[in-house]
């Protein structure tokens, strides 16, 4: 079925939003994108002179990950933040060059991988990074490159998506999380973080239709 | 210092307390009862309608006790939490569903044992937790 090339992008947001909606389909994509929120919060703890000592994925799609070091303001930041640009970044490669989807997953590959080895230390944890991937080699083994960049495309906008509702789940009337952490330790309010993901997650999304359509011209 | 030790102790005082106050909650429920009869030997018309919403309050408060010592602490995830909230809360039928006053208060409740336990890990192991 041939659709319109600028349509594409908006019919991919559409089938995005609609698989978060499945029961059982959406499910290894939130661990996905719950395994980026992580993972940003521990490279960035790498890259502000910490490290991380272990993350945990649950089946519900929550996450934690232990550092130690590093730049607290940054690291708490880079959670919600990161997951946006992992999504942005899948989708932006994927959208690029077919031989560049190609390498990007082989990258992501290597992230799940030594994630693995060096970080998972308890069996649900490793269940479901072993989940992600052979979902990311599966991808990459049965599919030709040219539905390898659509699939990636997809992939990278159920990561934004699923970062872009997230930081709403913080706006509970409890004070916890990452906007909590950062409201203690900047005294600007938790409701200013999520407002600040959020937008940004939508100016992403807006960009990379911009991106998309321009790439199909 | 108290807060360290309260991964441990976290249930005792819940279940100490829900002891302590129902003695108090029983005085009060007697009195209510008490004054009913009262009012009803004197006259039917009299009954006001603050104490039966006192006798509701009191029930639901016990409910929301029995609450709180019957549920385990679940795995914290501050960006899931909403979620988990309306399941529970969509499982539960109807009749015994504690007002949002209650939940609030259970929420409370678990969000005060939470950071303790949080930070106790944090003290003890030097390690910093990012959910």
């Amino acid at each position: 079925m041939n659709f319109s090339p600028k349509y594409k992008f908006w019919l991919m947001l559409f089938t995005a939003i609609i698989i978060l909606q499945l029961p059982f389909i959406s499910i290894p994509f939130k661990w996905l994108e719950s395994y980026f929120h992580e993972i940003s919060h521990g490279l960035t703890a790498l890259l502000t002179g910490g490290s991380i000592v272990q993350i945990q994925l649950f089946p519900n799609g929550a996450g934690l990950c232990t550092t130690r070091g590093g730049s607290a303001f940054f690291i708490s930041l880079m959670g919600y933040g990161g997951a946006i640009l992992w999504g942005s970044l899948i989708f932006y490669l994927a959208s690029s060059h077919r031989k560049t989807a190609q390498i990007f997953s082989l990258l992501l590959i290597g992230l799940l991988a030594s994630s693995i080895l060096l970080w998972v230390r308890d069996l649900l944890t490793l269940f479901i990074v072993v989940v992600l991937l052979m979902l990311v080699i599966v991808q990459l083994k049965y599919s030709s490159q040219k539905h390898l960049q659509t699939l990636l495309q997809l992939t990278g906008l159920l990561v934004l998506i699923n970062s872009l509702m997230s930081p709403l789940y913080l706006l509970d009337g409890q004070a916890k999380g990452d906007g909590a952490a950062l409201a203690n330790m900047t005294f600007i309010p938790e409701i200013i973080w999520v407002v600040i993901w959020f937008s940004v997650a939508l100016f992403a999304t807006y960009r990379l239709s911009k991106l998309s359509l321009r790439s199909t011209r | 210092m108290q807060v360290n030790n309260s991964v441990n102790l976290t249930s005792q005082p819940v279940i100490g307390s829900g002891k302590n106050l129902s003695v108090p909650a029983q005085e009060q429920r007697t009195n209510a009862l008490a004054r009913e009869v009262l009012n009803s030997e004197e006259s039917q018309s009299q009954k006001s309608p603050p104490d039966i919403t006192t006798r509701q309050r009191l029930d639901i408060d016990e409910q929301a006790m029995a609450l709180i010592e019957r549920q385990p602490l679940p795995p914290y995830d501050s960006r899931n939490s909403s979620q988990q909230n309306y399941q529970q809360t969509s499982t539960q039928s109807g009749y015994d569903t504690p007002s949002s006053q209650n939940q609030l208060a259970v929420a409370a409740y678990q969000s005060v044992d939470a950071i303790a336990q949080r930070d106790s890990i944090q003290q003890i192991f030097g390690v910093d937790l990012f959910a």
